[in-house]
């Protein structure tokens, strides 16, 4: 049996293809203006890692805010109980799960067998996501995936008071040119994104083990920011953008068994 | 509207909708939707009270029918705000602001009673129609009527036997709130009278909240999964409700305290029990075997959200699952919303 998961993101679009219960391959690629061409572009990358037609595929579940448009998914599924499941999968005793993404951030609390019990998600605000950070990266003029490791060499955080990504953005560009380094200015971002993450994480209570999933799970500046507030090492996969898909697949092999 | 010039403007579920028959007017209700431009924020703050802003903005646009005047319930700071804004914009028109009691005690009863004594001298001079307490009578009547009509077709939608039942409901809603209540209630007969259907699946699901007018939003919910098996809304079915007719009391005092005693906004509060709102919710969700219970505010409602952590707790207590939604009268947050009440069923499921 042979089934995938596709998760189309506001800044990504991932598929995972599954064989049973093993991972066979995976794709990540930027989301275009076109959510179904963009699902079709990370299928057929996984399709070509797996060495497999998509004829071989007997399932599929979409998920993420592109999931009703994926004209070949047979099923769709929130995120929300994708990542729960995922998480559970690459870490079966986790519990509490941070799902940082492009255009939202999510907190869900799961049980034993990855059910989500529990969530809560920012609303109309970018501060936390992915979004986030690519502005930030855009006005400190360093690459995306650099700025986690330069907020590392700040001695102390400059002070962002803001957690709206619009006025923080200004505030940046203030510090910027009254002379503060770099590294404290991402350092300030980046406690600013722990901080509301944090407040969103104890809403729904934090229990470990703690999961965080995302693109951001990729900035380890931020990611010792939220350990430290929450108290707990999270624990991150190797590729923690592709947990919403691989919940999807998971997801598409239940449905499959139950025809 | 057959006569528009025979109108009388409401923005409120406490307004006394009896008394504005009896004089001789029909109510609109200004429901916070259409296509006006935004531009409340010209006048007041951007971070306000959606409902009202939307209202307003149907003012400033002349998105309404010809009216008589408007009446004003005193129910919050907003709906205050509401009242000097149009005033402001609508120099013209004749506005009433009736105050109104933030409880139920005997003490403001008599107090909210006056007030509608008050208001009757206004909509009397407004008609040029003496409304006397036998026209009061009749007009209790006839929306008692109604409530009693309003209430069999909600039974009907909550037990699920009514085809795209809280749609059609709240689309009926909608006309008892700005149409003639004689048209309206041929209406809701005739859906009373339709052949039982029974609604596919779906999820039992209690809805509580302040103003969610469009029945899009009715649509969403079913489209996600979710049945709605009961509802408290100001919108829904909290806006009519039966009035005493024991006309051995005054008939201002058993108004005011109808409006006083029936379902309570959270801007009312029993200051013997002042967490009583989160125990009526539990108690309506138990009442329908609700699975889970969703809360509907309007963003920047201060009353309902600082009650919503007594009623997540309350809940919490009961073992009832709670989904917060805050919205903006508008359905542009349809694809946030929709991933939020789609994970709160699947996690029912």
């Amino acid at each position: 049996m042979i089934v995938a998961g596709v998760d189309i993101g506001s800044l990504s679009g991932e598929t995972v293809i599954l064989s049973d219960d093993k991972i066979l391959s995976y794709s990540i690629v930027r989301t275009g203006a076109d959510s179904a061409l963009t699902a079709k572009k990370a299928t057929d990358e996984a399709l070509k890692n797996a060495d497999i037609s998509f004829e071989d595929i007997d399932y599929t579940i979409a998920t993420g805010y592109g999931r009703v448009i994926v004209p070949f998914a047979n099923e769709n599924i929130t995120e929300i109980s994708c990542h729960a499941k995922g998480a559970n999968y690459l870490f079966p005793t986790v519990r509490t799960i941070l799902d940082m993404g492009g255009q939202d951030c999510k907190a869900i609390r799961c049980n034993e067998k990855g059910k989500v019990t529990n969530f809560a998600m920012n609303d109309k605000c970018a501060a936390g996501t992915g979004r986030f950070c690519e502005v930030m990266a855009d006005v400190l003029g360093i690459a995306l995936e650099d700025i986690g490791k330069t907020s590392l060499e700040a001695k102390k955080d400059a002070m962002i008071s803001s957690a709206c990504a619009v006025f923080a953005k200004s505030e940046a560009v203030s510090l910027l040119r009254s002379g503060v380094p770099k590294s404290e200015i991402l350092s300030g971002v980046h406690e600013a994104i722990a901080s509301r993450v944090f407040a969103l994480l104890q809403r729904v209570g934090i229990e470990g083990d703690f999961v965080i999933s995302g693109g951001i799970a990729k900035n380890i500046g931020v990611i010792k920011k939220v350990a430290e507030k929450v108290g707990l090492k999270p624990l991150i996969s190797e590729e923690p953008q592709i947990v919403g898909a691989l919940g999807a697949a998971l997801f598409a092999k239940e449905r499959y068994k139950k025809g | 509207m057959k006569d528009k010039s025979k109108l009388i403007g409401f923005t409120c579920a406490y307004t006394p909708l009896a008394l504005i028959d009896a004089a001789g007017f029909a109510p609109y209700r200004i429901l916070p939707m259409g296509d006006s431009p935004d531009q409340a924020g010209h006048i007041l703050h951007e971070n306000l009270c959606p409902h009202v802003k939307r209202v307003l903005d149907r003012g400033m646009q002349d998105d309404i029918p010809e009216l008589s005047g408007i009446v004003f319930m005193n129910s919050c700071d907003t709906m205050r705000r509401l009242n000097d804004a149009w005033q402001k914009v609508r120099p013209n028109d004749n506005t009433l602001l009736v105050d109104l009691p933030v409880s139920n005690d005997p003490g403001s009863v008599s107090f909210f009673a006056e007030e509608l004594a008050l208001l009757t001298d206004t909509l009397s001079q407004w008609s040029g129609n003496n409304i006397t307490p036998e026209r009061i009578e009749n007009s209790i009547g006839r929306y008692n009527e109604l409530a009693m009509h309003l209430n069999e077709l909600k039974k009907r939608v909550d037990n699920g036997t009514l085809k795209d039942g809280s749609l059609r409901l709240q689309t009926i809603y909608n006309k008892a709130a700005t149409e003639p209540i004689k048209d309206v209630m041929e209406m809701i007969k005739q859906m009373i009278d339709e052949t039982n259907e029974l609604s596919d699946g779906g999820l039992p699901v209690y809805l509580f909240g302040n103003v969610l007018p469009d029945p899009e939003a009715f649509v969403l919910f079913e489209s996600c999964g979710a049945r709605i098996v009961s509802e408290d809304l100001c919108t829904g079915s909290r806006m009519t409700h039966s009035i005493e007719t024991d006309k051995s009391s005054d008939v201002f005092k058993r108004l005011a305290n109808g409006l006083l005693s029936r379902t309570a906004c959270a801007r009312t509060v029993d200051p013997i029990n002042p967490g009583k709102m989160a125990l009526d919710v539990v108690e309506r969700a138990n009442a329908c075997n609700a699975r889970g219970v969703i809360g509907h505010t309007v963003k920047f409602c201060d009353p309902y959200l600082a009650r919503m952590p007594s009623v997540r707790d309350a809940l919490k207590k009961e073992g009832i699952s709670f989904l917060l939604l805050e919205g903006d009268c508008t359905m542009r947050s349809i694809g946030q919303h929709k991933t939020r009440i789609e994970a709160f069923i699947e996690m029912l499921r």
